[in-house]
């Protein structure tokens, strides 16, 4: 029997969370073989709410913020190992994508699709109008698939397909 | 003149406008002042409520809003063509707001303004209401869960 699919959404703070939940909703509306489940920050404020919660980079950045630099690599080493605990739970029972939104949690969200072998897909946020994330340039230069919210001259001229604005 | 003014900080802190907020909500007393904040850094006044919530069906309810450059609330009041002032918060770590408030400005979709530049005659003024009507493309679930499972 094919398992059930599951969407992952690992949300930044702020405005991230709503658009997080947003999509969540979509796409639980989508399809009843189609589940979602937010993985938050533990500082956000949606953490109480969320299905999963980490201790993000920016979170410990805040924490760290003498030592930021020095505590990057380790931090986002353990965000990697925090997302990819989640995947391994949750690939025995379904079909696992992962959905980024917000540039905090793309980087380690990426590399934990790549050690789990799943599908990623990082969103741009809707407050980029005409610029994208360095984040999401990264994520560029790692061939990850990219969608933007909005439609500009640099989207354009980097070929990113655009997906339309939650809300 | 505006009777009424809703102050919407979003859901980070934005004490820089809270504590203008305050001190116009003194200098212009026959202002009823709503400010949401989920962490306020002010107290209640006579003029001034403070609210951790309130619905966006409520909005049009207002004289006046003065928002947060957040692109949810800035979206949200673009579309319902209601008139707002948007501040950028730039207490965040990620100053990304700039960029909403200078295509705001630009286009001019909406009066804006520095928290420097928010003083009494902005607040009393009647807002111009936009001219346009504002929309936004439909976001494409489809297409994302084709690129997630296909």
């Amino acid at each position: 029997m094919a398992k059930e699919k599951l969407v992952l959404i690992v949300a930044g703070v702020g405005g991230h969370e709503a658009q997080a939940k947003i999509l969540k909703n979509k796409l639980c509306d989508w399809s009843t073989e189609l589940k979602a489940e937010l993985i938050c920050e533990a500082s956000s404020m949606a953490a109480n709410k969320s299905d999963h919660r980490i201790y993000s980079s920016s979170f410990l950045a805040k924490k760290l913020a003498r030592f930021r630099v020095l505590a990057l690599v380790p931090v986002l080493a353990a965000n990697v190992l925090q997302i990819c605990k989640i995947v391994f739970q949750k690939k025995m029972y379904f079909d696992v994508a992962i959905v980024s939104l917000g540039p905090f949690p793309a980087i380690p969200s990426f590399i934990a699709s790549k050690i789990c072998g799943i599908k990623f897909v990082s969103i741009e946020s809707r407050s980029r109008i005409v610029s994208i994330s360095a984040s999401n340039k990264l994520l560029l230069m790692m061939k990850a698939q990219v969608f933007v919210q909005h439609s500009n001259n640099e989207t354009k001229s980097k070929n990113l397909k655009h997906i339309g604005v939650l809300r | 003149m505006n009777n009424s003014v809703l102050i919407l900080t979003g859901n980070t802190p934005f004490s820089a406008l809270e504590k203008r907020v305050f001190e116009l909500s003194k200098r212009t007393p026959d202002i009823a002042f709503t400010l949401q904040s989920i962490q306020p850094c002010v107290t209640c006044s006579v003029n001034l409520r403070l609210v951790d919530f309130i619905a966006e069906t409520s909005f049009k309810e207002y004289d006046l809003i003065i928002t947060h450059a957040g692109a949810g609330t800035v979206f949200f009041l673009l579309t319902c063509n209601l008139p707002f002032i948007a501040i950028p918060n730039l207490e965040r770590r990620d100053p990304h707001q700039l960029e909403l408030y200078n295509w705001l400005k630009k286009n001019k979709y909406s009066q804006t303004a520095l928290i420097e530049e928010l003083k009494s005659d902005l607040i009393v003024k009647k807002p111009i209401q936009p001219d346009f009507q504002f929309d936004l493309p439909e976001f494409n679930l489809e297409m994302l869960v084709n690129e997630l499972f296909n």
